[in-house]
């Protein structure tokens, strides 16, 4: 039976401190001011008149360092490229220390906004930052669900010198985080059902970039290496020239990933979608790796998203990034997918269908088009993914 | 994250300067050996990684067991608990100190410390312990604030859960380098602050009002004397030990000029003996009491103000002393005789009796007491001379309606032992004239004789020539059941002040003078330093007072017991004490004992301060405006405008020649740089922004490193490898920095400027350096 998705969400309490409070220990400390006092007027111990009004003095000066620690203060916000869900990152604040003679101690900062999508308030502490000088201090991030988040309120605080006054301004920059879905292991098994186009003779076609065959003659340009300079050819034309060799090209792969929820709410449904763009990260973490190109093909909204088969870290972070930002899917089934990518499917490609339900697909689709179907199905899907437990996919849907 | 290191040598340092105070406070010299080596073992334990936290429950149970102790020892100390409840603290501070395991242990010790030192602070007064306490105080901000940022890092360590490889290297090293320094800046700033509100609070806040409404939980028990007593008794057969320590300090000033030298001797007051009992079932069989009526006694109260208690003639000579007496476990107050006007500077119930002139307490003497006496010098004829002597026990009805006294009870009498009387009556000790023996001539009168002063004389110069003086009596086997004043005139022949004053006033009683022991100080340590004498327990003393025509003569019949030589030149050794003693005693005059008088003089004299600076400023603008009359308004106010067109005049001058200055400057160096061929705006903006390139390439100019036209600046940052490290590198950053704002247009802010600067004048000095 299919739980309400509301149940999943927590309500997170954001700790946001009032802009001038007073502390348990200047309470305590207050209660221990007042007997010094009681003391030197019962005693009439002058020495004891000294400790009072040290101590009063100490309360007066806790509210004036405090406000003196806070003031001046620059802070820039330095995001990460990306995080990844289930993954720590690190946010870092450069803290400069604008005074000309004072400095800031025992800083915390703390963001407000945006909070909802990581599993603590992201917070700093900075110890110290010297006058003029600029400390910078990072704040672990552990993200709970993919997308685009946008940090733009935070909260400075502090209750130095002696923690009896707690004292916070609030500061504001915007920045956007892209959570990348969640990366999770995968069988070799599977790689190997991806490279099966390489048995195949007539997919393999060299291309240049290896160090198998001669494949031709370039221009030199500084930097590459002079091992491949071709000297008898540079001598006969004047110019240094140097060798290209082949390289086999490896299958490409194609993602195809079902992201229709055909009208099923259901919690369930939504666990299923997420796990189902979970696995296609994966395959495209580690395809990547592997060095095969790969493409993706899924309805983003209304439109069609058609990623070229490609490789590179550019490439690898664009599909990722197009996984982190794809919203749910209401009319784009299955067969509406696969028609898109059937001209795409060519014989060095082999596709890869994901998707959230069980897939019915004829043995012409099968057999012609080289299609390996995955079902994110809670049952299936652990044949060849594995994700952290600690995961909620149920969290990981853009609303 | 960065280690906060300073805290745990700076709370060791605390914990042991607080049981250095309250070791100073107590007066507990082992208790203070017992925590330090405690201390200082378990700093050695932490240092060598040895260290293991005791286990809650022996903890708890080694605390609870110190708390029965406590209970105890409240329950067997009479008077205040609160020496006991410091030792209590401090057991509680090393049971910590072994315990601790965690920053709640730590704040629990700092706050134990400071409790202790509270706790001493109301037990003492002296300067070594305030100069401690002032030193602890400061030391205490600075570990609070370690101890803040110590709590802080762990929290945020716990909490913020930072791996510490994503700690940025160097902030890291920012707070290893400044950290110290911003510390020393910051704790000095809350220092200054508190300071100053602690010198306010001390100056400025009400006294006297709410003093003891919870009790009285300050100040020792009052250590009796050894030295002074106000009861002469001959029972103990011992040697007495002479005392050092202090009873109190006297200022005296003789109709207002300072009064006092080295070996200049002044006798003190404190009790006034007139009768010797001999009771044989008292355990102090022999002594001398004071018999006199204490109903007879005048209550005198309240601080601050001054209270007559004789009246004397105009011009009579006056000392007035200023006394700071220490407990002494008795209720007598001490002064130099004839007390004329008393006035306690703490609240006090005093007594004084107008028969003997001694005056009281009303109860035993528990903390230091302040007061002022003014005196005669001596008890001059205008004293009752009928007091109470052996043949009379009873005031005179004269007397009595003169004092307004109720008639008192008959009391016992008791006569001089005989032999004693005859001892008197020897021509050798009484003397003769040419009518005989002069004792003999005494015992027919009743009232007070012409002989009677001779008599005194004849006697205390016997004493003085044919006895000895000893305070070592062991080896004289006193006889049970005999007159310890008998053996001494027949047998010992020697003895202690007291034997002295006492063999005196019997015989002088015996042959009908009326005589009294006076027991009291006989001081002649001068502190040259301060301009006062130093009282103390060794310089207690007895003597006798004899009724004469010119009334109450003093005698002392104590053989060898002078002033001390070496008071005249005090070697260099007793300079140095006097010096801290005077210290001591202005810390004790100013800040012990700085109350509520003081407190409105303070108030007055910043007033009468405020207000006459105000007169003054209002009488100097009346008389400016006087003068402003017509005619001078003019003439001043036609000058100070042409004045003040001067001065616009030479300040735009001014401007326009630092204008062209500067526009000059900045051409040359945008030559210099190599700006030359850029528009002119650019020119002086670029110049601006690059004046710390122009520098450090003159600053290399003039250590001979020239950059040849042909090369770039990034060629000839390259070309200086043969400077230091440092320095190349350096020369390095500040080229890629020229290049960013001269081809990159990015501009530096005023702070990066002087960053950069300071880069150059670093490059400089090295290169100097160097060269030296």
């Amino acid at each position: 039976m299919a739980t309400k998705r509301t149940t999943s969400k927590k309500k997170r309490v954001i700790r946001k401190k009032p802009s001038l409070d007073f502390s348990v220990t200047g309470l305590i400390y207050c209660t221990m001011m007042m007997f010094i006092g009681l003391a030197a007027i019962n005693t009439q111990a002058n020495l004891l008149f000294g400790v009072f009004g040290l101590m009063i003095g100490i309360l007066l000066v806790s509210f004036v360092i405090s406000g003196l620690v806070m003031s001046k203060l620059k802070v820039e916000r330095a995001m990460p490229d990306h995080a990844i869900v289930g993954q720590t990152a690190a946010v870092y604040y450069q803290i400069t220390n604008k005074k000309r003679y004072w400095p800031s101690l025992s800083v915390s900062l703390s963001e407000i906004d945006g909070v909802d999508a990581f599993a603590r308030q992201p917070s700093a502490y900075m110890l110290h930052c010297a006058n003029g000088m600029t400390a910078s201090v990072p704040a672990e991030i552990l993200p709970l669900r993919r997308g685009v988040f946008e940090l733009n309120h935070y909260q400075l605080s502090t209750s130095f010198p002696f923690g009896f006054v707690k004292r916070a301004i609030n500061k504001h920059q915007k920045d956007n985080l892209v959570v990348l879905p969640a990366i999770g292991g995968m069988r070799r098994e599977l790689m190997q059902q991806f490279r099966s186009a390489e048995s195949v003779g007539q997919n393999v076609r060299p291309s240049r970039g290896g160090s198998d065959d001669f494949y031709g003659v370039k221009e030199y340009r500084s930097g590459e290496n002079p091992r491949f300079i071709y000297w008898k050819r540079s001598a006969r034309g004047g110019a240094i020239v140097m060798r290209e060799m082949t390289r086999v090209s490896p299958p490409k792969l194609l993602v195809l990933i079902d992201t229709c929820t055909g009208g099923d709410k259901s919690t369930d449904r939504y666990v299923a979608i997420e796990r189902a763009i979970a696995m296609a990260a994966t395959i495209i973490d580690r395809a990547m790796e592997a060095g095969l190109p790969i493409g993706l093909i899924v309805a983003s909204g209304d439109k069609w998203l058609n990623v070229l088969p490609n490789r590179g870290k550019r490439h690898r972070l664009d599909l990722l990034t197009h996984l982190a930002q794809l919203p749910a899917n209401a009319s784009q089934d299955v067969n509406a997918l696969l028609a898109i990518a059937q001209p795409l499917i060519k014989s060095d490609t082999t596709a890869v269908l994901i998707s959230p339900g069980n897939v019915a697909m004829s043995l012409a689709q099968s057999v012609r088009g080289r299609l390996v179907a995955l079902s994110s199905k809670a049952d299936q899907y652990r044949r060849y993914f594995q994700f952290d437990d600690s995961i909620d996919f149920a969290l990981g849907h853009v609303g | 994250m960065y280690d906060i290191k300073q805290f745990r040598p700076t709370l060791y340092l605390l914990l042991l300067l607080g049981f250095t105070g309250y070791a100073i406070a107590a007066g507990a010299p082992a208790l203070w050996l017992i925590a330090v080596s405690a201390t200082i073992l378990n700093k050695w334990l932490f240092d060598r990684g040895r260290f293991k936290p005791m286990p809650r429950l022996v903890a708890n149970l080694v605390t609870l067991a110190f708390a029965a102790l406590l209970v105890l020892r409240v329950k067997q100390i009479p008077g205040p608990p609160i020496l006991a409840i410091g030792e209590f603290l401090i057991f509680l501070q090393l049971v910590k100190l072994f315990e601790q395991r965690g920053n709640r242990d730590l704040a629990q010790l700092l706050i134990l410390s400071l409790l202790l030192m509270v706790s001493a602070a109301i037990s003492t007064g002296s300067l070594l312990f305030g100069v401690i306490f002032v030193v602890y105080l400061f030391l205490s901000l600075y570990c609070c604030l370690l101890f803040h940022l110590k709590t802080e890092t762990d929290h945020a360590k716990a909490v913020v859960g930072v791996d510490e490889r994503k700690l940025n290297p160097m902030t890291l090293k920012q707070d290893q380098r400044f950290l110290s320094r911003s510390m020393r800046r910051l704790t000095g700033f809350v220092s200054a602050v508190a300071i100053f509100m602690a010198i306010f609070v001390f100056l400025f806040f009400p006294r006297g009002t709410g003093a003891g409404i919870i009790g009285n939980m300050a100040f020792k028990p009052a250590q009796a004397m050894t030295g002074f007593s106000d009861q002469v008794s001959f029972q103990d057969v011992a040697r007495i030990t002479q005392n050092e320590a202090e009873v109190a300090k006297v200022a005296i000033t003789r109709d207002g000029e300072p009064f006092g030298a080295p070996g200049e001797i002044i006798y003190l007051r404190g009790s006034a003996p007139d009768t010797y009992v001999s009771d044989p079932d008292d355990i102090n069989r022999w002594k001398w009491i004071r018999t006199v009526d204490t109903n007879s006694d005048q209550i005198v109260a309240s601080r601050g103000q001054a209270y007559t208690l004789n009246s004397v003639p105009f011009g009579t000579v006056r000392y007035k002393q200023e006394i700071r007496l220490l407990p002494t476990g008795s209720d007598v107050i001490f002064a130099m005789p004839g007390a004329i006007e008393i006035t306690p500077q703490r609240e006090s119930r005093l007594k004084f009796n107008p028969i003997d002139q001694v005056i009281q307490l009303n109860e035993h003497l528990t903390g230091e007491l302040p007061y002022t006496v003014v005196s005669t010098g001596q008890i001059g004829p205008d004293e009752p001379r009928e007091s109470r002597s052996l043949a009379d026990s009873f005031l005179p009805e004269a007397l009595r309606q003169r004092y307004r006294l109720a008639t008192p009870e008959p009391v016992r009498r008791y006569p001089v032992p005989v032999r004693i009387k005859e001892f008197a009556l020897q021509d050798e000790v009484a003397g003769t004239d040419t009518k005989g023996n002069l004792a003999q001539q005494r015992l027919g009168t009743k009232e007070v004789s012409p002989l009677d002063e001779r008599l005194a004389s004849n006697f205390e110069t016997y004493l003085k020539q044919e006895f000895l003086y000893t305070l070592d009596l062991t080896d004289a086997g006193r006889i049970a059941d005999q007159d310890p004043i008998e053996q001494f005139l027949y047998d010992f022949k020697r003895g202690h002040c007291e034997y002295f004053a006492g063999a005196m006033a019997l015989m002088c009683q015996s042959v009908g003078m009326q005589a009294r022991v006076v027991v009291g100080f006989k001081c002649d340590e001068f502190n040259s330093v301060g301009g006062y004498y130093i009282v103390r327990q060794s310089h207690a003393h007895a003597w006798v007072e004899v009724l004469t025509l010119n009334g109450w003569q003093t005698f002392d019949p104590t053989a060898n017991r002078e002033a001390n030589p070496l008071g005249t030149a005090a070697s260099m050794w007793k300079k140095i004490t006097y010096f801290f003693d005077y210290l001591d005693y202005t810390w004790g005059n100013n800040v012990v004992n700085y109350d509520a008088d003081s407190r409105m003089n303070l108030i007055q004299n910043v007033d009468s301060g405020l207000t006459n600076t105000a007169i003054q400023t209002s009488t100097w603008l009346q008389d400016m405006k006087s003068w402003f009359d017509l005619q001078n308004f003019y003439w001043v106010s036609s000058g100070l405008l042409s004045i003040l067109v001067v001065a616009m005049v030479c300040a735009i001058a001014g401007a326009m020649v630092y204008f062209m200055y500067e526009r000059m400057r900045l051409k040359k160096r945008a030559k210099r740089i190599g700006l030359g061929q850029l528009p002119t705006s650019d020119q002086k903006r670029l110049a601006r922004q690059l004046a710390f390139y122009d520098d450090l390439i003159q600053v290399l100019d003039r250590k001979q490193v020239q950059r040849p036209a042909h090369l770039t600046p990034m060629e000839f940052s390259q070309s200086v490898g043969y400077l230091p490290n440092e320095i190349y590198s350096s020369v390095q950053r500040l080229t890629r920095i020229f290049y960013r704002i001269r081809y990159g247009g990015q501009q530096l802010d005023s702070d990066q400027q002087r960053r950069l600067m300071r880069v150059v004048y670093r490059i400089e000095e090295i290169l100097q350096t160097r060269r030296s």
